[in-house]
């Protein structure tokens, strides 16, 4: 069985009040770890539906310890991304290992979504407006 | 001597209480053959207690006749042999009293009309036998007459004070600890030794300082196993009362018993002195019955005075072990009912049908829902949404789940995670986490209106009844998992059948080329899909596709492509017109999830091309002769996975790659199972072995080419149990004629075998940008 687990901080900012961007809107950080399959899936996705219910919608998906992902883990970032853009966030992908960001490279994720080096760049693109992907 | 009926139980101990000196005796490997029959042994008991007696009787009675001084020898002999008949009079009535569990209230009866039996024996005797008499001089019954009266009165008294000690000691014994058990030994054996101390003395004679002393140490473990009255506290009030009443009889009684032993008309008249009538016949078995009687004093006395003060509470009691009881049964039941909502019902009724709390709802978290925050599933005596509203459920099972321990808010209001008024019905609240297996599942809460309306006990019945309901929880769980995968198992079953009947069931005949075909699904029914179909023109369509998640759902999406595929494929030889065309018609019916990986090829035999679109799909793997110019590469032109966007992104991110093709050349198109299956190691096979072992083999025509890719990939992968489905499309190009010159080949390939490793293709949108339409290829 695969392992995975998935994690909740607030982004450690540099503003007065840690945990916010600049701007002063939250930005939730969720750190993935182990395989993303269709297994562990669900996990994530009750993780990223958490977020939504408690209003955040600034999220970055930190993947620095994210061994595998699987279509069906790539299936819950499509599943999320509407309803978060909607509600006025963005779901910004940060830290892919070569392995892992292949894999959302084939299927085109970066046209779809802000996939960055780093989770401070990926906090960087919160404050530079909207989500620059179509 | 009666036998008593089997007794009822008593109310708690589930151990049989009694396990005498008999019992024990009988564990024992006998001396002797015939000891070994319990009847035998039995009838060897009474045979030598009644010889025993019979001796006893006969000498003190021939002595009494003689008249004469008596030698301290025979008087202690005669001593001994009559506590040795007490003792064989133990086991010899072991059996009548060891008939299962004893009740208290029976054991204090039972003593009780003993004692009244022996005062009746006490009277009758000076009416039968007339005043019997010491002999001051010998120290011995003065008359025959004496000497029978007193052996009489002496064994009746004798099997009293053994039926007394059988009685009352599985009641000592109640709840036994080996130091009771040491105790009680003790008692008997320190009250035999006292009694055997004055053997030597004549019954008038005051006790010499040893025997002071053993009778001290006597009465001190008579004190000690006095105490021992545990088996009071489960006694229901009604009880309680009877044995108070009882208890004072038995010490009244008990107390004449010994005041008419020494004074009244069960003594011997002696010079100026009263005796027990019983001690003409042995001085140390009467002080043994001395012993019980005063032993059947004392515990009747600590008994009532215990029962006197226990029975203010006992109300009290009854309450608390009723309501134990109650959640035993639920926590029973619980664990039987298998039938989640039914379960989750019962959980929360069941600390207010127990009567220890008003109000109590269940907080679950279920993963299934897709989200981590608890939901109140049940309540009982209030209302879910009211119980959502007042507490903080969240916050509350986060807590308890943390620490695993029972959370109890005495002033419920005082807790910030509360939002209750008083009037609202919370003002105390228990919140109990839900833990099995060592995962929290949510948490029980109970509560009640008033503040601090919970005891410890509360706390700990509740927390055992809250871990019994989420073993039960877990169990109702696995069992629901078990059928919904016997369910899915049928219904993936039925799935496969269609889907593989959705696959080609056979390759159509490519002039020039060769096209083989794999596919092993992982599970049931498989996210893969690949078709070929002939476009007219000798064009040939080679799809391959992968449906996000696998099930019946990819199954379903699955079919739709198909359907679109072969109803549409034919209209264009543009490959990404195809994909365009596909992606617009899935738009509507993929789920958010959903999305489909596809490679789509277009062979032309007449044109000596091989035009590929990818929508988000592993790259095509081709390779090249080197005669031919040699190389190998992946073919990855841009292009998002199919459901991904339903807007132009897609048409205008989507690339085609013309290959331009010169004979030998060899492709794979495959899904992403191929490439990452693992092996034991957790080692991907990856682009590099594929592409690798596609220019080994690269001579072999489709079918060995194929054999040969999958041979070196299972070689790989080993034992390894794949969790993906894995697709592999094999497509080989001969060249339309005989290939040998090579002038058959179009011109763009000779230009590729002139540019040597040159990759051999170009790569163009597959619209432009200023017509999005559906582009034709004629």
């Amino acid at each position: 069985m695969s392992s995975f687990s998935v994690s909740f901080r607030p982004h450690a900012g540099t503003g007065p009040d840690p945990g916010s961007a600049p701007d002063g809107a939250h930005v939730c950080v969720l750190d993935l770890a182990g395989e993303l399959d269709a297994h562990t899936a669900t996990e994530f996705e009750a993780a990223l539906q958490k977020c939504l219910d408690e209003g955040h919608t600034r999220l970055v998906v930190s993947g620095r310890d994210l061994q595998y992902i699987s279509s069906a883990g790539l299936g819950v970032f499509m599943a999320f991304v509407e309803p978060v853009r909607e509600a006025g966030g963005d779901i910004k992908i940060a830290a892919l290992q070569p392995r892992v960001f292949n894999v959302f490279d084939l299927l085109g994720f970066p046209l779809l979504f802000d996939i960055v080096d780093t989770e401070e760049a990926a906090v960087e693109r919160f404050t530079q407006g909207p989500s620059t992907a179509a | 001597m009666p036998v008593l009926p089997p007794a009822r139980p008593l109310p708690v101990s589930r151990k049989p209480l009694v396990r005498t000196l008999g019992s024990r005796l009988r564990l024992r490997p006998p001396a002797l053959p015939l000891l070994r029959s319990g009847r035998a042994r039995r009838v060897l008991l009474w045979a030598a207690s009644a010889t025993l007696f019979l001796a006893l009787t006969l000498a003190l009675g021939g002595l009494a006749v003689v008249g004469a001084p008596v030698a301290t020898v025979t008087r202690v002999a005669l001593n001994v042999g009559a506590v040795g008949l007490g003792l064989l009079l133990y086991p010899l009535l072991a059996p009548y009293f060891e008939r299962g569990p004893s009740d208290p209230i029976r054991a204090l009866w039972t003593v009780l009309l003993f004692a009244l039996g022996l005062l009746g024996a006490f009277f009758l005797q000076p009416v039968v036998f007339g005043a019997a008499r010491l002999d001051p001089a010998t120290g011995l019954p003065a008359d025959l007459g004496a000497a029978m009266d007193a052996a009489l009165v002496a064994l009746l008294e004798a099997l009293f004070a053994v039926a007394l000690l059988h009685t009352l000691r599985p009641l000592v014994l109640f709840r036994r600890t080996i130091r009771a058990v040491r105790m009680w030994g003790a008692f008997v054996v320190l009250a035999t030794l006292a009694a055997l101390a004055s053997a030597a003395a004549p019954p008038d004679v005051p006790n010499a300082w040893p025997a002071v002393v053993l009778t001290v140490l006597a009465v001190g473990a008579m004190i000690y196993v006095s105490f021992r009255l545990a088996w009071i506290v489960p006694l229901p009030f009604r009880r309680k009362l009877a044995a108070l009443g009882l208890a004072f009889v038995l010490v009244v009684v008990l107390a004449f018993v010994l005041v008419q032993r020494s004074a009244g008309t069960g003594a011997a008249a002696a010079m100026g002195d009263s005796l027990p009538l019983s001690a003409l016949f042995s001085r140390s078995l009467s002080e043994l019955v001395s012993f019980a009687l005063a032993f059947g004093v004392l515990y009747g006395s600590t008994t009532f005075l215990s029962l006197l003060f226990h029975l203010p509470t006992s109300g009290t009691y009854e309450q608390r072990s009723g309501e134990i009881r109650a959640f035993r049964a639920l926590a029973e039941l619980t664990g039987s009912v298998l039938d989640r909502r039914q379960l989750l019902a019962m959980i929360a009724s069941a600390p207010v049908t127990a009567g220890i709390a008003e109000a109590a709802w269940l907080a679950l978290v279920d993963v299934r829902s897709g989200s981590l925050a608890p939901r109140i599933v049940a309540a009982e005596g209030i209302a879910a949404e009211a119980a959502g509203r007042l507490t903080d459920a969240e916050a509350l099972t986060a807590e308890v789940a943390t620490t695993r321990e029972p959370l109890l808010l005495g002033t419920a209001a005082a807790d910030h995670r509360v939002r209750a008024r008083p009037g609202d019905g919370i003002g105390s609240l228990l919140v109990l986490p839900l833990t099995a297996g060592g995962q929290a599942h949510g948490a029980l809460f109970a509560a009640r209106a008033v503040t601090d309306g919970f005891e410890e006990e509360d706390a700990g019945a509740l927390a055992t009844f809250a871990g019994q309901a989420a073993l039960a929880l877990s169990h109702a769980a696995l069992f629901e998992d078990a059928l919904e995968k016997e369910r899915m198992a049928r219904e993936l079953a039925l799935a496969r059948e269609v889907q593989q009947r959705l696959l080609p069931q056979h390759l159509p005949e490519i002039p020039g080329a060769e096209i083989a075909v794999a596919e092993r699904p992982a599970h049931e029914v498989c996210g893969d899909y690949y078709d070929v179909v002939e476009l007219g023109g000798g064009c040939v369509g080679v799809l391959v596709a992968d449906v996000a998640g696998k099930g019946a759902a990819a199954a379903f999406y699955m079919a739709e492509l198909k359907g679109i595929f072969q109803s549409t494929a034919r209209l264009t030889r543009s490959p990404g017109a195809f994909l365009a065309q596909a992606n617009e018609a899935l738009a509507g019916s993929l789920g958010r999830h959903a999305f489909i990986s596809a490679v789509y090829g277009v062979l032309d035999p007449a044109a000596g091309t091989f035009t590929f679109a990818r929508a988000g799909h592993c790259p095509v793997v081709m390779a090249r002769a080197p005669e031919r110019g040699g190389g190998h590469w992946l073919l990855r032109a841009d292009g998002l996975g199919l459901g991904l966007d339903a807007g132009p992104l897609f048409r205008r991110t989507l690339h085609e790659q013309v290959v331009h093709l010169a004979p030998g050349d060899v492709f794979a198109l495959y899904s992403d199972g191929l490439v990452e299956a693992r092996n034991g190691a957790g080692e991907e096979y990856g682009y590099d072995r594929l592409t690798e072992a596609l220019c080994r083999h690269r001579g072999r025509d489709a079918d060995g080419l194929l054999a040969a890719l999958l041979a070196e990939h299972r070689a790989f992968t080993g034992d390894t149990p794949h969790d993906d489905d894995l697709t592999l499309v094999v497509l080989r190009w001969n060249g339309r004629d005989a290939p040998a010159n090579g002038v058959a080949d179009g011109d763009d390939a000779r230009a590729a075998v002139a540019a040597a490793a040159e990759p051999p293709f170009t790569v163009r949108p597959a619209f432009l940008s200023a017509e999005l339409g559906m582009r034709s290829s004629e």
